[in-house]
């Protein structure tokens, strides 16, 4: 094979990687619930969850006030507006060993400042919950999903 | 047989109409006049008859009722393979391609280099979160190294560091498998 061909070939795999990267993207979902003690209704749309919120918050009470689903690329910071007027910001950061790491800050305030700052990383499809914000009579519970197509 | 110096040479040129109009018209004033040339001419005109109608014996004789039939049986055979049709395509745009392999290295490298940012994914391995942490803000104190989840389950998340401003508390649920963070308010500092 010539030096040329070679070349080409490898522009060739270098290009289709690169589409391949450029489809790449990772799925979050963020689920924003309202607990409080003001009532005993469970909302329905919380049944995959309600083992996991009445065993760890022991609240009477469990809302879903927000749900929100985006396809963003790796490395991109996603905004994501809270109740309350709270931002939460996620950067996908990579995938490696089947897991998922993200960074996640959470701001609030009239001028959104810092609250908390995490990196962490779960497994594909895992989860993991952020709680303890006042809001209203109860506590807001988020609950940070993530999926890589593998 | 009496021979002239013109037989030979001129007279096949006057046959075959190559002489320029002066010697043109001396050759035919001559021919006039010089049995050789007239003769040897008049064998040339004559040869050249019998050519003509041997050659239209041969085309009268040849068959073209299957001619049309052979054209619209080649339009009509399956087209060449795809590997073939790739092959000519290829052959056809070779020239456009022909770039030195200085020039194709530096197309693969500004691509690499454009894309490698969107494709931490499989390009890079991922190096302990902290190094990719974002500058804290100064609200927030220096994030802090959380060990105690290092061991856990792992299916559970696993915390790289944290910082809060206010009070922070995590914990796992090893039967639920997840891992929950507490952000507190200060006035509540309440837990579930």
């Amino acid at each position: 094979m010539s030096s040329s061909r070679l070349a080409s070939f490898c522009f060739t795999l270098a290009l289709l990687w690169a589409l391949q990267a450029l489809a790449s993207e990772v799925e979050l979902r963020v689920e924003t619930v309202l607990a409080t003690n003001s009532s005993t209704e469970f909302d329905n749309r919380l049944t995959d969850m309600k083992s996991q919120l009445e065993r760890t918050f022991h609240y009477s009470s469990y809302h879903l006030v927000q749900e929100v689903h985006r396809k963003v690329n790796w490395g991109h910071q996603e905004d994501f507006s809270l109740p309350g007027g709270r931002l939460l910001q996620i950067i996908p950061k990579g995938y490696t060993n089947h897991r998922i790491a993200l960074q996640v800050m959470l701001m609030e305030g009239s001028t959104p400042s810092p609250l908390m700052n995490a990196s962490l990383s779960f497994p594909n499809n895992g989860m993991v919950f952020f709680a303890g914000r006042k809001h209203q009579s109860g506590i807001l519970i988020i609950r940070i999903g993530a999926a890589a197509t593998e | 047989m009496a021979t002239c110096p013109h037989a030979d040479r001129l007279v096949p040129l006057l046959h075959d109409s190559e002489l320029d109009s002066p010697l043109r018209r001396e050759m035919v004033s001559h021919l006039a006049t010089c049995i050789t040339c007239t003769r040897v001419l008049s064998l040339l005109e004559h040869g050249q008859e019998l050519l003509c109608q041997a050659i239209d014996e041969q085309v009268g004789a040849l068959d073209f009722s299957d001619f049309w039939q052979g054209v619209t049986s080649r339009i009509q055979q399956p087209q060449s393979s795809w590997s073939v049709r790739l092959r000519l395509w290829y052959e056809r745009w070779r020239p456009a391609w022909s770039f030195n392999v200085p020039a194709w290295a530096a197309l693969a490298t500004i691509l690499l280099l454009t894309i490698a940012p969107f494709h931490s994914k499989s390009l890079f391995r991922i190096s302990p979160f902290l190094a990719e942490n974002p500058q804290p803000s100064p609200e927030i104190p220096p994030p802090v190294r959380v060990a105690s989840n290092e061991a856990t389950i792992d299916n559970q998340a696993q915390i790289e560091s944290l910082s809060a401003a206010d009070t922070v508390a995590m914990w796992n649920d090893p039967e639920n498998n997840f891992t929950v963070i507490w952000v507190g308010d200060d006035a509540s500092g309440e837990l579930p």
